[in-house]
């Protein structure tokens, strides 16, 4: 190679390293204009600095009290969702070789909340039978257990030698959908009405759960999975080429498979047992992600994690602020923008032939 | 040296291997030659350690290769598929750096990534993203990518075996010549370099051993002036064979006349 090449080729990478740098500090900053409107907005307006002053230890004891009781328990549980659906849906579609894996389409979501259902409906049944200590984790666990059997049921249907192909993944996720969905509608019918109203807002997915205590365990078990996701980067990059060359360089396939499968299921489990499906976000986070930066999972993963936390929040602000005081589902907004979305990246997939594949 | 003692692999009912025995040793070549379904494939398969023999052993270098993790085992050898994904991403340029492993500093990882775009002609479409190159583009970028993994080996103090399925499938016929020249760079540079060809006159230009193999078990294991005879691989490939000498080379190929199969 000539030293001109040689020159461009470093010249290159360097712009491509001060650009990756630049759109990060804009995502950085739309995500934190994001989460200073969700603590300012609301039926109580309280002024970015008040909220400073409030975060800070001053503060007048209603705004004080509106701030930690309630918005900011909510935005942490935003934070937590955006994260944990935009790396999972992220590195399921790096693990699946499969632009369409998220974990709403593919049942991993649906897994999770009829762990968590069966939690609210069954657990009084069996609460009794625990100690203490682990009762205020049977909703995560159930809802682990259940996202944790959804994506083994999927791993032994998709073959791994070639990649599944789109047509496996999403034909298993209605059927898992469609299962999961009758079997919720089974615990709703023997509910009781107070069990019932719970389920009813749950299941459309809302960021404003009342339990505080529920949103501290929920995040910082989605905390506990984020160096996992962010330390299979390599092992993302390395299954892009395909199982066997993916061994051929290096990688235990085989762990890596069941490391990333375990965070997705504790993540997803996590934030789904607290604020209930909240779809898309695992598709739509990482499709951007991907056009602003490339399909390196290096940059691909911390992006998608930062458009995911933009996304939920915005989206909560919207419900929020839409009809006050009432508070339609962040479920319903997130559905109603990434359904087209998900259309729109099918008919791509068609037209390029490849869902078939 | 890489070595199968009495290797058998099956697959339900079939053995795609019935106790095949062979050696590897670094600054040779050896060519895997013999009919589809031979077992050429699952015997680099078992060589390169992705596949668990059901009984028999393989070592590299005298360490027992179902018993070193995936990283060590990568930085002895490089292995290429015979029909890697082509629906990849990345740029060839980052394809053929991304199997460097984090040991090598990025200044010797950029050396070994050029070199290796070099030696299979790919210097001019870096940039380009594998999805988008040809066949045959494609596959020697996967090329690159085993020749840099190997040489980031070497660069560790290993890196002596070289496995490739196949590689000339795809190519036109410069770049069956370029697959040549890198194969006899790398033995050059001390690299034991297994290769399973359909092309004959290939394998008797580039290799210094032969194996034939025909129904999961080798046949042939010889020279290829001994090995590569019409009276020894007709029975083989059960089809009439031409072997012609010429200036030093041998060309061999099927007997295409109408009346060949008749006469032989």
């Amino acid at each position: 190679m000539t030293a001109t090449a040689e020159q461009e080729t470093g010249r290159l990478a360097h712009l491509g390293g001060s650009r990756t740098a630049l759109l990060f500090f804009v995502l950085l900053t739309i995500a934190s204009m994001a989460l200073i409107a969700e603590l300012a907005l609301g039926p109580v307006q309280i002024a970015p600095d008040r909220v400073l002053a409030t975060l800070t230890g001053g503060g007048e004891p209603m705004e004080s009290a509106i701030l930690w009781q309630i918005r900011i328990p909510r935005a942490a549980l935003g934070i937590a969702v955006g994260v944990s659906m935009a790396l999972s849906g992220a590195a399921l579609q790096g693990l699946l070789r499969n632009p369409l894996a998220e974990p709403g389409l593919i049942g991993v979501t649906a897994g999770a909340s009829l762990g968590a259902v069966m939690a609210i409906v069954l657990g009084g049944l069996v609460v009794g039978l625990m100690p203490d200590v682990i009762a205020p984790f049977l909703l995560p666990i159930a809802a682990f257990i259940g996202g944790a059997t959804v994506i083994a049921i999927l791993f032994s249907l998709v073959r791994f030698g070639s990649g599944p192909s789109v047509a496996t993944l999403i034909l298993a996720g209605v059927a898992i959908n469609a299962i999961v969905g009758a079997a919720i509608g089974v615990l709703i019918y023997i509910s009781d009405d107070q069990q019932l109203r719970d389920l009813t807002f749950w299941t459309m997915g809302s960021l404003g759960v009342a339990d505080t205590r529920l949103i501290g365990i929920v995040t910082v078990l989605a905390l506990l999975t984020f160096p996992v996701f962010l330390g299979s980067t390599r092992a993302l990059d390395l299954l892009q080429l395909g199982e066997r060359a993916a061994f051929y360089s290096g990688l235990n396939v085989n762990r890596a498979r069941m490391r990333i499968a375990a965070a997705t299921a504790l993540s997803v489990g996590a934030v789904t047992c607290a604020a209930g499906p909240i779809g898309f976000i695992g598709l739509v986070a990482p499709h951007i992600a991907r056009m602003m930066f490339g399909p390196g999972h290096k940059v691909l993963l911390p992006a998608s994690a930062l458009i995911g936390v933009i996304l939920v929040l915005a989206a909560d602000l919207g419900v929020r602020l839409a009809v006050p005081p009432a508070e339609p589902p962040i479920g319903l907004a997130t559905s109603l923008i990434g359904g087209p979305f998900f259309l729109w990246l099918l008919m791509r997939q068609v037209s390029r032939g490849r869902v078939i594949a | 040296m890489l070595e199968a003692r009495e290797v058998t692999v099956s697959f339900g009912t079939k053995r795609a291997l019935d106790g095949v025995s062979c050696a590897l040793a670094p600054g040779e070549v050896v060519a895997v030659i013999g009919p589809n379904g031979a077992g050429k494939s699952t015997l680099l398969a078992a060589l390169s350690g992705v596949m668990n023999p059901g009984a028999g052993r393989v070592l590299i270098d005298g360490d027992e290769v179902n018993d070193l993790s995936p990283e060590d085992l990568a930085l002895r050898r490089a292995a290429l598929e015979q029909t890697p994904v082509r629906d990849v991403p990345y740029t060839a340029e980052t394809l053929v750096g991304l199997t460097i492993p984090t040991r090598i500093s990025p200044s010797e990882a950029r050396e070994i990534v050029n070199r290796a775009l070099r030696a299979v002609d790919l210097e001019d479409i870096r940039t380009v993203a594998v999805h988008r190159l040809s066949g045959g583009e494609a596959h020697r970028a996967h090329l690159a990518r085993s020749l840099a993994q190997l040489w980031s080996g070497q660069t560790l103090g290993y890196g002596r075996y070289l496995m490739i399925d196949e590689p000339t499938a795809s190519l036109d016929l410069q770049h069956q010549r370029s697959v040549l020249e890198v194969v006899r760079t790398v033995r050059q540079e001390g690299t034991g370099v297994l290769i399973v060809l359909h092309d004959l006159t290939l394998a008797a230009a580039i290799a210094d051993w032969v194996l034939l193999m025909k129904a999961g078990r080798v046949v042939i294991d010889a020279a290829p002036d001994d090995a590569i005879q019409p009276g020894l691989i007709e029975p083989v490939y059960e089809t009439p064979i031409v072997v012609v000498r010429k200036d030093a080379q041998m060309i061999v190929a099927p007997d295409y006349r109408s009346n060949a199969a008749q006469s032989s």
